[in-house]
């Protein structure tokens, strides 16, 4: 992954000096550009490494965020295409919505395909939708959409888009609280692959213009799913990535329960402003 | 007045009753003091020693010993029966550790209790111990998991690999943490939202400390603790006791739990336990055991309740299942606050008993939590814990339901009564209520 990482850097470089070419966009983004395929097996090891670094139990089924993790590297690959319109690096994760129909049970090969939906306009730049699929034996067990955020951008043909509200936030009663180091990060960059230097190095994070190293976003997630103790096989599972976590951090954490919808917000408990809202609801 | 449920006795002619003879502990001290030396087997192994030589146990072999701590060392997984070893209790005497966070010394005497009541043993003791101070260091998690891939590793690529994840501060040890395992809060800032939840005053809380702080001093002064503890490395009181204490002094203080509430914090070192280390022990056993070995019963443990509740998600507060183990307990066996003499609330917290206390008093609590037609009523504060609780005594936490236990059952027995109510609060959102009869 930090050879991806590096080559997406190149990529985002290069468009500085050679930006791509406007007429390209349905080669990189939509139906007809290209998808990646990888064909991974949920081993019991790797999978319960990620379980405990992010709180979930160890079991027989693979949570939704390890495939996630395992759909990152390629979908990296695939915005790092030379006609991409916008550098990579820098892309903000700020949605993910994952729809489980049921679980990839540790030991099965899953295959992956990923590929770039879209590109839309966003009011404060263009969003990048990224889909990815597991499949196992042919059947789709999870569907996954990550939208990322190229603040500044401004894409030719991008697919006009009315943003979505987002969603108000006052502080519910804190039922939890988390505390995060650097280590965190490093733990979750090992497990996931994902080793962005914003979460590992504290003058790449400030060169990116953030006080500090920061968590991964889908660690946040992670723990916030793990922490919703949701058992039911079948559901959907909404993040909204708000403020970034600067490292260390305490932050406070509310779980709500009602009915088949169990919430888990994260927010700093000295400003009140939210890190991650999110929301299982549970399908049976 | 009604009595204990016949039904029991009916089906299953040979449940008896569970007698408590009596009990010893050592004095309880402020972590780091007098106890910082000793380890949980040491202190448990004295006060086991003392409860022998109180009731002439040398060389005897009992039923069962029960005991167990809340913060362990993983070596320690046979914590009691060492003690039992290194005691002048016959070696032939099983014993066994359980846990349930600060609710262990209490269901150690109920599962003594329920053994003799079965007829499985004649006569065990139920016991606890904590130390604060000697407390388990542990290595962090990184590097924990980076010796045993270590471990695990065959080859030395594999063993490179294990190593190279290390970074300097994967070195520095881990202590306990007073957190929840689940919610990463400490006990404290879980019952602070409670006290706002309830708004429970400082005065009132400041007050229950003060009176807790009387009543032990008198206790301690008119020598009801002499039949009740043994001197232990030169301490003779408990440690944490402080009779010139007032409500100035009290008031002094300044909060520690609840600073990040929208509510005013209230709750002060003064009216939160602090750390302590203590042990305690409960001799138990049956009728004709006692009255073979020429021991009067001081009382008797009739039954007891367990309840849990929902904290994580914030439905209900971490330290309130009492508050729903008391009136199921009332219920079974057909009783009401008006048949008990006294009460004995584990003080957690000066705003933990007094949230209880405004539960079984709310209309509101009663009817939608607890589906009670009316409220369970108002306990008499001359009835609460008249001997002192934890704000006073300290609050090691297994050695706290022995020490209630033996206390509430020779004040039963010195002043006539006939009922008790015995109520104490755990981690991990549980509690454990019992009920005692003269």
């Amino acid at each position: 992954m930090l050879r991806t990482y590096l080559s997406a850097v190149g990529a985002s470089a290069l468009k500085t000096v050679r930006p791509a070419r406007p007429s390209a966009l349905d080669e990189v983004a939509g139906p007809d550009s290209p998808q990646r395929v990888v064909r991974v097996r949920a081993d019991a090891d790797s999978v319960a490494e990620f379980d405990r670094a992010v709180g979930e139990p160890v079991r027989d089924t693979v949570p939704v965020t390890w495939l996630h993790a395992r759909a990152f590297g390629p979908s990296l690959e695939l915005m790092s295409a030379r006609d991409f319109p916008v550098p990579v690096v820098g892309l903000v994760h700020v949605r993910n919505r994952v729809e489980q129909h049921a679980p990839v049970r540790v030991g099965e090969e899953v295959d992956i395909t990923v590929r770039v939906r879209e590109i839309r306009t966003h009011p404060k730049g263009a969003e990048v939708v990224v889909t990815a699929r597991f499949d196992v034996d042919g059947a789709a067990r999870v569907e996954e959409e990550s939208h990322y955020l190229a603040k500044g951008a401004k894409v030719d043909g991008a697919v006009p888009h009315e943003p979505e509200e987002r969603t108000p936030f006052e502080a519910p009663a804190r039922s939890l609280e988390w505390r995060m180091t650097a280590r965190t990060a490093d733990v979750y960059a090992r497990v996931s692959g994902d080793v962005n230097p914003i979460h590992l190095n504290g003058l790449a994070a400030r060169a990116f213009g953030f006080r500090g190293r920061i968590i991964h976003g889908m660690y946040t997630a992670s723990r916030g799913l793990a922490a919703a103790q949701v058992r039911a096989d079948s559901f959907v599972w909404d993040v909204e990535f708000a403020t970034p976590i600067v490292l260390p951090a305490r932050v406070a954490v509310g779980v709500r329960h009602d009915g088949s919808v169990t919430s888990v917000d994260v927010w700093d408990p000295k400003r009140g402003k939210p890190h991650m809202l999110s929301s299982v609801t549970a399908r049976e | 007045m009604s009595q204990t449920p016949q039904s029991q006795s009916e089906s299953s002619p040979q449940i008896r009753r569970a007698a408590i003879l009596g009990g010893n502990r050592i004095p309880f001290t402020r972590a780091h003091r007098e106890y910082a030396r000793a380890s949980e087997q040491d202190m448990l192994t004295s006060a086991l020693d003392g409860l022998v030589a109180r009731f002439g146990l040398a060389g005897e072999r009992l039923g069962e010993v029960a005991g167990g701590a809340v913060v362990k060392h993983s070596r320690d997984l046979n914590l009691t029966r060492e003690a039992v070893l290194g005691s002048a209790l016959a070696p032939e005497t099983p014993a066994f550790d359980l846990s349930q966070a600060c609710a262990t010394g209490l269901e150690t005497a109920v599962t003594i209790a329920q053994k003799i009541r079965l007829g499985q043993i004649e006569a065990g003791i139920a016991a606890g111990v904590d130390s604060a101070s000697d407390a388990p260091i542990t290595v962090s998690e990184e590097l924990r998991a980076a010796l045993l891939e270590l471990n695990r590793a065959k080859t030395v690529p594999q063993r490179l690999k294990a190593i190279a994840r290390l970074r300097p501060t994967d070195l520095a040890p881990a202590l306990p943490s007073n957190g929840e395992a689940r919610t990463g809060l400490a006990m404290g800032e879980h019952q602070a939202i409670t006290t706002a939840e309830w708004g429970i005053g400082r005065e009132e809380q400041d007050a229950l400390a003060l009176a807790s702080h009387q009543n032990l001093a008198a206790a301690w002064d008119r020598g009801f603790f002499d039949d009740l503890v043994t001197p232990y490395l030169g301490v003779t009181r408990d440690t944490n006791l402080r009779p010139d204490s007032t409500l100035e002094s009290l008031a002094k203080l300044k909060p520690v739990f609840g600073r990040g509430l929208s509510a005013e914090p209230t709750m002060t070192a003064g009216n939160s336990t602090p750390l302590t280390d203590g042990a305690s022990t409960v001799l138990l056993s049956s009728e004709e055991w006692a009255a073979a070995h020429g021991l009067e019963p001081l009382a008797y443990l009739v039954d007891a309740e367990a309840a849990a509740v929902d904290f994580v998600t914030g439905t209900e507060g971490l330290l309130m299942a009492p508050a729903y183990a008391v009136p199921r307990l009332l219920a079974r066996n057909g009783l009401t606050f008006a048949d008990f003499d006294v009460f004995e609330i584990h003080e957690a917290f000066a705003s933990t008993v007094l949230t209880h206390l405004a539960a079984w008093e709310s209309e509101e609590f009663c009817r939608e939590k607890l589906g009670l037609d009316a409220p369970l009523g108002t306990i008499d504060r001359d009835r609460l814990n008249p001997n002192g609780s934890s704000l006073a005594a300290g609050h090691p936490f297994a050695a706290t339901g022995g020490r209630i236990v033996a206390s509430v059952a020779k004040h039963l027995h010195e002043t006539g009564g006939t009922r008790a109510l015995v109520s104490i609060c755990a981690a991990g959102g549980q509690g454990l209520t019992a009920i005692i009869e003269a």
